[in-house]
C-alpha cells in the first residue's frame, strides 16, 4: 500500500514535468525535420546552389518577367477578389446577423458550403455550368445558333475572380455576423436620442465596433485568394498565375529548382507579413469586447406594405432577398451541377451510374496511374492517417500549453509557450506549394520519394491541417475557467486527473471538431497532394484534375460526387456536435 | 490559539510587490474577514494559503507545521471562489462527490456527502447541472463541495460578489450558520464592509501589501486604525490634515473643512504628536445644520468661530443630494465652500428642509470631541 502510494506520488512528480518535455522534443523533432530541414534546403537551394543557369540567379529570377507578373497577377487577382468578396458577404453578413427568419440557418449553411469543399470540386462545378462547353454557354449556343461560346472562363481575369468569390464569401459572412452582434446597440439608441442621422450613425458608432472584423475578413480573404493554386491552375495561363502557380511550374515543368526555392521563400516572406498583420488585427478585435450587458436581440424580418406604396426600407429589404436569392442559386448550381452531371445517363440509355462505372473501370487506370478504388482507399487512408498524427501532436501541443498554468501561479509569462507559438507559426505562413517543395528538395533522390511518396503527402497533409485543428483545439481549452483547475487542485486532485475529469470533458467536443476538420482538409487537400503524389498514390483531387483533361466532365463528376459526400459528411458531423467554426 | 500563521509574505507582481511583509494569524474556529479595496491583493493571499501561488518569501504554518510548499492538493483546505464556479459537465451530486473521491483514505464519505448536502439545503436538487440552478443556489453548491472534505480551513474568495442582492444576506447567514454548526475555521475574502459587518469574528483590513489592522468586528469599526482603514470601512466625512499653522500663539490644524484650535476637544492630539495624525473624521449623525437664510441675500463670507464644545462654521453650501430615511436620520449630501477655490462633499444630518440644488448658507455645528483623528 504504502509502495503504491510511494509510486503515485513518484508519478505525480515526474509526470507533469517529463510529459511536457518529452512532448515538446516530439513535436520539435517533428517540426525539425519535416518543416525547418526541408525549409534550409528550399534556402539552400535558393541562395547557396551555383545557378544552374544564368537566368536562375536571386535578381535574374526575382526580375524576370513573367515571375514579375506572376507577383503582381497574385496581388491584383487576390485584391479584386478580396473587394469583391467583401461588396456581397458585408451586407448579407449584416442582414443575416440582423434579422431572425425562417431558413435563416439553412442560408447560413449553404454559405458555407463552398468554403468546406475541396477547391478542384468547387472549379469543376463551374466548369460545367460557365465552362466553355458548360450550361450556360450551351443554352446560349443552342438559342443562338453561334458555333462559339458568349464568354470563357478560361484565361479571363474576371472568371478567376468570379470562382474565388463565390469560394471565400463565407469567410467575410462569418466574421461579419459575431462581429455585428456584438455591437453596443445601447450607443445606437443613445446616439439616436442625440439627433444623429442614421448615416452619422453608421459611420461614428457602428463602424468603429465593426471595422477589426472586416480588417480581419480582408487579410483573411487576401491571403487564401493571394494563394490561390488549383483554380488559377486550371483556369489562367501564362499571363494569368498566381506564385504559387508559377512556383509550381517553375519546379515541375521546367526543372527550375533554384527558381521555385526563390519564389517560395518571397512569397512566405508576404505571408508572413500578412498573417502578422491578421493575428494583430484579431487581437485587436477580441478586445474591442462589448461594453454593455445588454444582450443581442434579432428583428423579425418581414417584408411590410404600407397603406399606398413600398417604403424605403422594404424596397431595400427585397432588393436585398432577391439578391441573396440569386447569391445562393449562384453557390448551389455549381455543386447542383456535379451531381446532375454525375447521375445523367447518356443518351439512349437509363443507366444513372454510368459515370461510376466508366471511372470504376480498367480502362482509365492508365491515365489515372491507379484503380478508382486503389485512389479512393489512398484517399481515406492518408485522411485517417492525418487526422491520427495531427491529433496525436495536438495532443502533445495541448500538453505543453497546459504547462501555462505553472507559469501563472508563478505570475510569469510561459516561455515554453511562446517558443512553440513561434515555432508552428511559421508553417501556417506557408502555402501547400512551399511545403510540398520543401519535402520534395530534401527527399528527392532518396528512396522515401521514389518508393513511399505517401508518407510525404501525410506530412504535408499533416501540416497544413495543424494550424486549423490546432486553433479548433486551443479555443476549445482556452474557454475551461482556469478557477476550476484551481478548486479541483484544491480539493485534492492530482494532475493526470483533472485532465481526464475535467478538462477532457471540456475539450473533447473541440477535439472531435479539430479531427473532422483535419479530415476534411487531407481529403480535399490538392496542392501539395498535386506536387508530390507518384504513380499509384494518387488521392480523389488529383485524379478528379486529371479527368478534367478528358473533356468529359461526367468523369469528374462522378468522382467529385463521392469527394462531396465526405466532407459534407464530416460537415454534418461538426454542425451537430454544435461546437463548430469555421476553419479561419 | 493561532492556528494559521501567515509571516513576513512577500508577493511580487510587475515588478511590485502586491504583499509586502504580510503578517496575520487566524484562530481556530473563528470567522476571520479579509477586508480590502479591489485589486490590494486579498485573493492572492488566499491563493498563497491554497497553494495555488507561490509567494516570494515568507512562511505559512498550519498548526505549527510549515505547509508554505506544500502542494495544494496535499494541503487539504476547501475553496470556494468568487465566481461560482462548478464543474459544469457534472450533476450537483458529482461535484460535490469529485473532492471525496479522490480522497480514498476518508471513511463514510458517503455520511460527509449527506452531511453537506443537508447543511447546504441541496437535498431535492442533486440531479440537476450547474446551468439549471441559480447564481445562489451554484455557489451553495461550490459550498459544500468545499465543506464535504471536511477541510482543515475554508477559504472564501468573495463569494457573494456575484449573487443578486436578494439572495446575498441569505447565502452569507447561510455560511455563518455552517461555521458556528461545524466549528470550521474560514479565511473570508470581500471589499465589501457591510458583508464583513455582518459575518465577520475578526476583520482583518488589508492595503498597500498589509494588514492595517486586526480586530474584533465591532472594534475596527468603533476606532479605525488610520485614515486609510476608515475608508475602506466605509466612513463618512474624513478629510486629511493638511498642516499645522499659528493663528496669535494660538496652533491650529488645517484641514480641507477649515481650522482647528488644538486646545479644543482631542486629548491624544498635541503640538508635539500632530505631525503624526495624518486625517480628521466627523461622524455624520452627530452634528446638524442650521440654516441661515437664502441664497437671494447679500452673501456672507465664509468665516469660523469655536467656543469650548462646538466648532461653527458659516459656510456657503450647496445641497447635492436629499437622502432618504426615517424622520429622525435624513441626511443631507453637501457641497460647502470652506474658500472661494475650494469644494469638499460632506454628508450631514438634515435638520430642517432643504431643496436639493439650492444654494444656501448654513450654520454648522460640531461637538469637537466627536472627531476621529488618525
Amino acid at each position: 500500500m504504502r509502495q503504491e502510494k510511494r509510486h503515485i506520488q513518484i508519478r505525480d512528480k515526474i509526470f507533469p514535468v517529463l510529459i511536457p518535455i518529452m512532448g515538446a522534443l516530439l513535436v520539435f523533432l517533428f517540426f525539425l525535420f519535416l518543416f525547418y530541414i526541408p525549409l534550409g534546403k528550399v534556402f539552400e537551394f535558393a541562395f547557396w546552389t551555383t545557378p544552374q543557369t544564368e537566368d536562375s540567379s536571386i535578381w535574374n529570377v526575382l526580375g524576370y518577367s513573367l515571375n514579375l507578373r506572376a507577383l503582381q497577377f497574385s496581388f491584383l487577382e487576390a485584391l479584386v477578389s478580396t473587394v469583391g468578396c467583401l461588396l456581397i458577404g458585408i451586407p448579407i453578413g449584416i442582414f443575416l446577423a440582423h434579422y431572425k427568419f425562417k431558413g435563416r440557418r439553412a442560408i447560413l449553411n449553404i454559405l458555407t458550403i463552398p468554403f468546406v469543399l475541396p477547391s478542384i470540386v468547387v472549379l469543376l462545378g463551374f466548369i460545367i455550368v460557365l465552362g466553355d462547353g458548360g450550361w450556360i454557354n450551351s443554352l446560349w449556343m443552342f438559342l443562338s445558333g453561334s458555333s462559339t461560346p458568349l464568354f470563357s472562363i478560361y484565361g479571363n481575369f474576371m472568371g478567376i475572380v468570379i470562382v474565388h468569390i463565390f469560394y471565400n464569401i463565407s469567410i467575410a459572412v462569418q466574421l461579419i455576423i459575431p462581429a455585428w452582434q456584438q455591437v453596443d446597440f445601447d450607443m445606437v439608441d443613445v446616439a439616436r436620442s442625440l439627433g444623429a442621422s442614421p448615416t452619422k450613425i453608421f459611420f461614428k458608432i457602428i463602424f468603429p465596433q465593426i471595422k477589426h472584423a472586416i480588417l480581419s475578413a480582408t487579410l483573411l480573404i487576401f491571403i487564401y485568394t493571394f494563394n490561390s493554386f488549383a483554380i488559377v491552375l486550371f483556369l489562367g495561363n501564362v499571363r494569368l498565375q498566381t506564385l504559387e502557380v508559377r512556383i509550381y511550374k517553375l519546379m515541375k515543368v521546367g526543372f527550375d529548382f533554384q527558381g521555385g526555392a526563390i519564389l517560395a521563400i518571397l512569397q512566405m516572406v508576404i505571408n508572413l507579413a500578412l498573417l502578422g498583420f491578421y493575428s494583430q488585427t484579431l487581437r485587436k478585435s477580441r478586445g474591442n469586447s462589448k461594453t454593455s450587458t445588454r444582450n443581442f436581440e434579432y428583428r423579425t424580418f418581414q417584408i411590410r406594405r404600407s397603406r399606398s406604396s413600398l417604403t424605403f426600407h422594404t424596397f431595400w429589404r427585397i432588393l436585398l432577398v432577391i439578391f441573396l436569392g440569386i447569391l445562393l442559386s449562384f453557390i448551389i448550381l455549381p455543386i447542383l451541377a456535379i451531381f446532375i452531371s454525375a447521375f445523367t445517363p447518356i443518351a439512349g440509355s437509363n443507366d444513372v451510374f454510368y459515370g461510376f462505372r466508366l471511372i470504376f473501370s480498367p480502362n482509365y487506370v492508365p491515365l489515372l496511374g491507379a484503380s478508382t478504388l486503389r485512389i479512393l482507399w489512398n484517399t481515406l487512408y492518408f485522411a485517417l492517417l492525418t487526422v491520427g498524427i495531427t491529433s496525436a501532436i495536438c495532443l502533445i501541443i495541448l500538453f505543453i500549453y497546459r504547462w501555462k498554468y505553472r507559469a501563472i501561479s508563478q505570475y510569469r509569462p510561459s516561455s515554453l509557450e511562446s517558443v512553440l507559438t513561434v515555432f508552428i507559426t511559421l508553417p501556417m505562413a506557408t502555402s501547400s506549394i512551399s511545403l510540398a517543395l520543401g519535402l520534395f528538395l530534401l527527399f528527392k533522390s532518396s528512396v522515401i520519394y521514389f518508393e513511399a511518396t505517401w508518407i510525404l503527402i501525410i506530412c504535408a497533409h499533416v501540416l497544413i491541417s495543424i494550424p486549423f485543428a490546432l486553433r479548433t483545439i486551443l479555443n476549445a481549452y482556452n474557454r475551461i475557467d482556469m478557477e476550476l483547475i484551481n478548486v479541483a487542485t484544491t480539493l485534492g486532485a492530482s494532475n493526470w486527473h483533472i485532465f481526464r475529469k475535467i478538462e477532457w470533458p471540456l475539450i473533447k467536443r473541440g477535439f472531435l471538431v479539430g479531427a473532422l476538420f483535419t479530415f476534411a482538409i487531407s481529403v480535399g487537400e490538392f496542392g501539395a497532394t498535386y506536387f508530390l503524389a507518384r504513380g499509384e498514390y494518387e488521392t480523389l483531387s488529383v485524379s478528379i484534375s486529371k479527368l478534367l483533361i478528358t473533356r468529359n466532365m461526367q468523369l469528374p463528376a462522378s468522382m467529385a460526387s463521392i469527394l462531396i459526400l465526405f466532407c459534407f459528411l464530416a460537415f454534418f458531423i461538426i454542425q451537430k456536435l454544435g461546437d463548430y467554426q469555421l476553419k479561419i | 490559539m493561532t492556528f494559521l500563521k501567515i509571516s513576513s509574505l512577500r508577493l511580487k507582481y510587475q515588478n511590485e510587490y502586491i504583499l509586502d511583509q504580510l503578517n496575520l494569524s487566524v484562530q481556530k474556529g473563528e470567522l476571520l474577514v479579509l477586508l480590502g479595496e479591489s485589486g490590494c491583493g486579498k485573493t492572492s493571499l488566499l491563493k498563497i494559503v491554497l497553494g495555488l501561488l507561490q509567494p516570494e518569501e515568507g512562511t505559512i504554518t498550519l498548526e505549527g507545521i510549515p505547509i508554505t510548499t506544500l502542494p495544494p492538493q496535499k494541503r487539504k483546505m476547501g475553496y470556494v471562489p468568487q465566481a461560482q464556479v462548478l464543474f459544469p459537465h457534472m450533476t450537483v451530486k458529482q461535484n460535490i462527490n469529485f473532492g471525496l473521491e479522490v480522497h480514498k483514505e476518508i471513511p463514510n464519505s458517503q455520511d460527509l456527502y449527506s452531511k453537506a448536502i443537508k447543511l447546504t439545503q441541496l437535498t431535492s436538487l442533486e440531479d440537476r447541472y450547474p446551468a439549471e440552478l441559480s447564481g445562489g443556489q451554484q455557489q451553495r453548491v461550490a459550498l459544500a463541495r468545499a465543506i464535504a472534505i471536511q477541510p482543515q480551513i475554508l477559504l472564501l474568495d468573495e463569494p457573494l460578489s456575484s449573487i443578486d442582492a436578494s439572495g446575498r444576506e441569505e447565502l452569507a447567514l447561510t455560511i455563518r450558520r455552517i461555521q458556528q454548526e461545524t466549528h470550521t475555521t474560514i479565511l473570508y475574502v470581500t471589499h465589501n464592509h457591510q458583508e464583513a459587518r455582518l459575518i465577520a469574528d475578526r476583520i482583518a483590513v488589508i492595503f498597500d501589501g498589509k494588514v492595517q489592522q486586526l480586530d474584533l468586528s465591532r472594534a475596527v469599526y468603533d476606532s479605525p486604525a488610520n485614515y486609510t482603514v476608515a475608508k475602506i470601512l466605509g466612513k463618512e466625512n474624513i478629510w486629511p490634515i493638511l498642516g499645522v499653522e499659528n493663528l496669535n500663539g494660538q496652533p491650529l490644524i488645517t484641514t480641507p473643512v477649515g481650522n482647528f484650535p488644538l486646545s479644543l476637544g482631542n486629548r491624544s492630539l498635541t503640538v508635539e504628536n500632530v505631525e503624526t495624525f495624518t486625517a480628521i473624521g466627523l461622524p455624520v449623525q452627530k452634528y446638524s445644520l442650521i440654516k441661515l437664510e437664502n441664497s437671494d441675500k447679500e452673501p456672507i463670507l465664509p468665516s469660523s468661530h469655536t467656543n469650548e464644545n462646538l466648532k461653527i462654521m458659516n459656510l456657503i453650501c450647496k445641497v447635492d443630494a436629499l437622502i432618504e430615511g426615517d424622520n429622525d436620520s435624513d441626511k443631507a449630501l453637501l457641497t460647502i465652500y470652506p474658500r472661494f477655490d475650494e469644494s469638499i462633499k460632506i454628508l450631514v444630518k438634515k435638520a430642517e428642509p432643504l431643496d436639493c440644488g439650492s444654494l444656501c448658507f448654513f450654520l454648522l455645528e460640531i461637538p469637537f470631541e466627536d472627531f476621529y483623528i488618525f
